[in-house]
Order: C-alpha cells, then structure tokens, then sequence
C-alpha cells in the first residue's frame, strides 16, 4: 500500500517541482528581456539624447547669428525636432514612461495613448497618488498585461466602449481591475471566445505567480488581476 | 503652451546661476543660450555633486539648473540616483533656492514629490527634449518663485488642505494674503509658498498681460473647489 501511495505521489511531486521550475526560468527569461530593454532605453537618454539636444540648442541658438539662412537653420531645426520626436516614441516602446517610477503614473500614460488612438474611448480610472516602488519587470509585466488584455478588447469595434481601470492594493496583495461596457452586448461578450485572451491570463499567472479571473457582469465585462504585493516594496 | 518670451531681462542684472551637468557639450549649449539671454548674468558651472553643493556654499545664486544624471565626484559614473540625492540635499538645506532642472531623466522626479511639495523656492522641470524657447521660460518662472511640475506627475487633483483653505479664504472670504496669513498663523511668506503650491497642482502658471491670481481663482470654480 505505502509502495503503491509513493508511486502515485512521487511522479505528482516531480510535476510540481518541474512546473515550478519551469515557472522560475521563464520568469528570469521574460526579467533578462525587460532589462536589456531598459539598458537600450538607458543608452538612448544618456547618450542619443544628449548629442540630439546640443545639435538643437546649436541650431536654436543660431537665428541670432547674422551668418546663417533664417530658412535652412529653420529647416533644419525642423529635421532634428522630428528626429527628437522619433527618438522619443522608440524610447517610450522601449521603456513605457514612469514604469520604473510608479505604476499608477505609467497606467496612466498608457490610457492616455489609448484615448489619443480610440478618441471615442471614454476612460475612468481609479489610481493611487502614492504606490509603493515595484521591481521593472514586476510593473512592466502588468502594464505589458493591461496593454495586451486592451488590444484585444478594443480591437473588436465596439461601438461605444466605456473603459474603468482600478488599480489598488493593501498590506499583501495588489489588484488590477478593468470593466468593458458596452451597449451591444453579443459583441462584447463575443471577445471572451479570443484564444489570445487565454495567452494574457497565462503568461501573467506565470510571470506574476499572481491569479487573474473574469466575470460578466450584466453588460460588463470586469478582469481582475492579483498579484501579491510587499509593503517593502519588493515582490 | 503657447507662451510669449517676456523674461524679464531688466531684472537679470548682476544674477548668478549656476549650471550643472556632466556632458560637457551640453553644459556649454545650456550656458551659451543663458547668456544670450541673460547677457548681465554671471554664469558658474559644475559637473559633479560635490562641484555645484561647493558653489552654492560659496555663492548666493538666483537659480541652479541642474541635471539629475550625474557622477558624485569626478571620474565617478553619472547616476539618476546622485541627482535625486543632491536635489533632496539641497532643498533640504537650502528651502528657499530656486531650481531648474533639466533632464532626459525628469521622470524620476516622481521620487522628490514630498520635498517639492514643501519646497519653499522655485522649483521647475524642463525636459531635454523641449524648445530653447519652453526651457527658458522654466528657468525664468524658477527665478520668479514658480513651482511647475508636468501634469503626468499626477494621477488626480492633489491639493493638500492648507492650500484648499487659502483658496476659500481668498475667493470666498475676499482676503488678501496678509489676512490669510493672520488666519492660518503661518507668515506671508508662507501663504505665498502655498499660492505657488496649488497653482502647480491646477497647472496654473503665469501668462503675459493675465493676472495669475484671477486665472487660479477661475480654474479653482471650474473644478468646483470654491463656491
């Protein structure tokens, strides 16, 4: 009998032990991968930053000059300001802003640009003023999860979509939550058959040891996203 | 923000800023276009921590520009961190020094929101990425006394309840800012401080030929603050 019990509980242990390996090392993958994107982000302000601000401020500060064309320093004002401009886009896809500084700000900015690409997208939010500091790749992954999980949702052609984003948290556990209403129901009931949507739910119970789950709620869609949350401040 | 250069240029005679940064391409545009607009101005430079908190000890200036990317001391390397300090330091032991800080990092400054908060001088943001034109108005609003901090620095309305009572005082009781002072049993000053203070927090910030106190007494009914 105790022979039979180990050769049934050793094989469940050994798949436990392999899962939770299996877990750590995707976690550190997906860590490794946020950081080399931050160093890239790093490398650009420090560097491309700094030269594309002295080639401007050289140029800005040339009109005073009584040698140079007004039109081509003009010009070429022009160029480098939308150099800067390029430059500054590639840097947020890199290193999405105030994700390193705090994840109520960086939800933030990540809504704004929602509401500039969907301006009929009405948005309410309920984000703290104050957030303990989280790990990089700990609040890259929910931004990257909200973003991924809005992709989805939004790109169904819901005809007038409201958007609520609650981000909170106590002593241990920190929650995410978003509800999608939107008058036509059989439509946005219709986004919950997406397979993708099951990609966004897996990838952040791996990478978060986090739960998330969803429910209909008369015509709302609400997710809710958990992770657990240390008062230091680490995760 | 559409804003018309109206620095008051008169006023730079004999003003001492002090500019920090550690590239120093970049220290020598940001002094070069200082002194094209402030030509009376004396104008001291320094690239590392210990470099600008010497200056200041041994000067008195009007505004220090700064950079939150830099090294401790020379052959250091430049960390966001030791800009973050230094800033902390300074308004710690300098409450009334104006600051402008110019950064491709202003992002961190989240970090410094208390200490801004209670600042009692200027205190202004300019990313790198901004026009000559928008850089000098935020060094000059920092010289005014200004408080400016972008609007994505917060997630909502943050007024703290001292600011909200001059608001009330002010706009529903008609009082000035002595009377004010009187009321709060803080000092002119003070109420002034807190004037700065929450027209930051309703991006209220001075415009040519607009009297600023109107301007913050209209957003202030807008968003239902006052009756």
């Amino acid at each position: 009998m105790l022979i039979m019990s180990g050769a049934i509980i050793a094989p469940v242990l050994w798949h436990f032990v392999w899962m939770h390996r299996k877990k750590k090392a995707l976690q550190w993958w997906f860590q490794q991968q946020s950081l080399q994107l931050w160093h890239e982000s790093e490398r650009i302000r420090n560097d491309i930053f700094q030269e594309m601000f002295v080639i401007r401020r050289y140029f800005e500060s040339s009109f005073h000059s009584n040698d140079a064309d007004p039109n081509d320093l003009q010009d070429c004002l022009d160029r480098v300001e939308r150099l800067q401009k390029s430059l500054g886009i590639l840097n947020h896809q890199l290193c999405p802003a105030y994700v390193e500084e705090s994840l109520p700000l960086a939800i933030q900015s990540l809504l704004n640009e929602w509401r500039l690409t969907l301006p009929k997208l009405q948005i309410e939010t309920e984000l703290p003023t104050e957030w303990n500091l989280e790990s990089f790749e700990r609040s890259y992954t929910i931004l990257t999860t909200l973003d991924e999980l809005l992709k989805i949702v939004l790109s169904t052609s819901l005809a007038n979509p409201y958007l609520s984003v609650n981000l909170q948290a106590n002593h241990y556990w920190a929650n995410l939550v978003v509800r999608v209403h939107d008058p036509d129901t059989l439509k946005l009931f219709s986004i919950l058959k997406v397979r993708e949507l099951t990609y966004v739910y897996q990838s952040f119970r791996w990478l978060t040891s986090g739960r998330c789950f969803f429910q209909k709620d008369g015509s709302d869609l609400v997710w809710c996203f958990r992770w657990r949350f240390d008062a230091s401040g680490k995760l | 923000m559409q804003q018309n250069l109206t620095m008051a240029k008169s006023q730079a005679k004999s003003q001492k800023m002090i500019v920090v940064d550690d590239h120093e391409a970049v220290l020598n545009g940001t002094v070069s276009v200082l002194k094209q607009q402030y030509p009376e101005a004396e104008i001291l430079t320094a690239q590392t921590v210990e470099g600008v908190q010497q200056l200041i000890a041994q000067t008195q200036p009007d505004v220090v520009v700064v950079d939150l990317s830099i090294p401790a001391t020379s052959g250091d390397p430049s960390r966001i961190e030791n800009g973050i300090q230094l800033l902390r330091t300074l308004m710690q032991q300098y409450p009334h020094l104006n600051i402008a800080v110019q950064s491709a990092h202003s992002q961190a400054l989240v970090r410094l929101k208390p200490a801004i908060h209670t600042h009692k001088g200027g205190f202004t943001i300019a990313d790198k990425s901004l026009p000559l034109k928008e850089m000098l108005i935020k060094v000059d609003w920092a010289m005014q006394g200004v408080i400016y901090t972008p609007q994505d620095m917060r997630t909502r309305l943050e007024l703290k309840s001292e600011w909200l009572e001059v608001l009330r005082l002010a706009f529903c009781e008609g009082l000035q800012d002595k009377a004010i002072a009187e009321q709060l049993h803080v000092s002119e000053r003070t109420v002034r401080h807190y004037w700065t203070q929450v027209q930051d927090a309703l991006s209220v910030y001075p415009e040519p030929s607009k009297n600023i106190r109107i301007q913050t007494e209209l957003r202030a009914r807008e968003l239902g603050l006052v009756d």
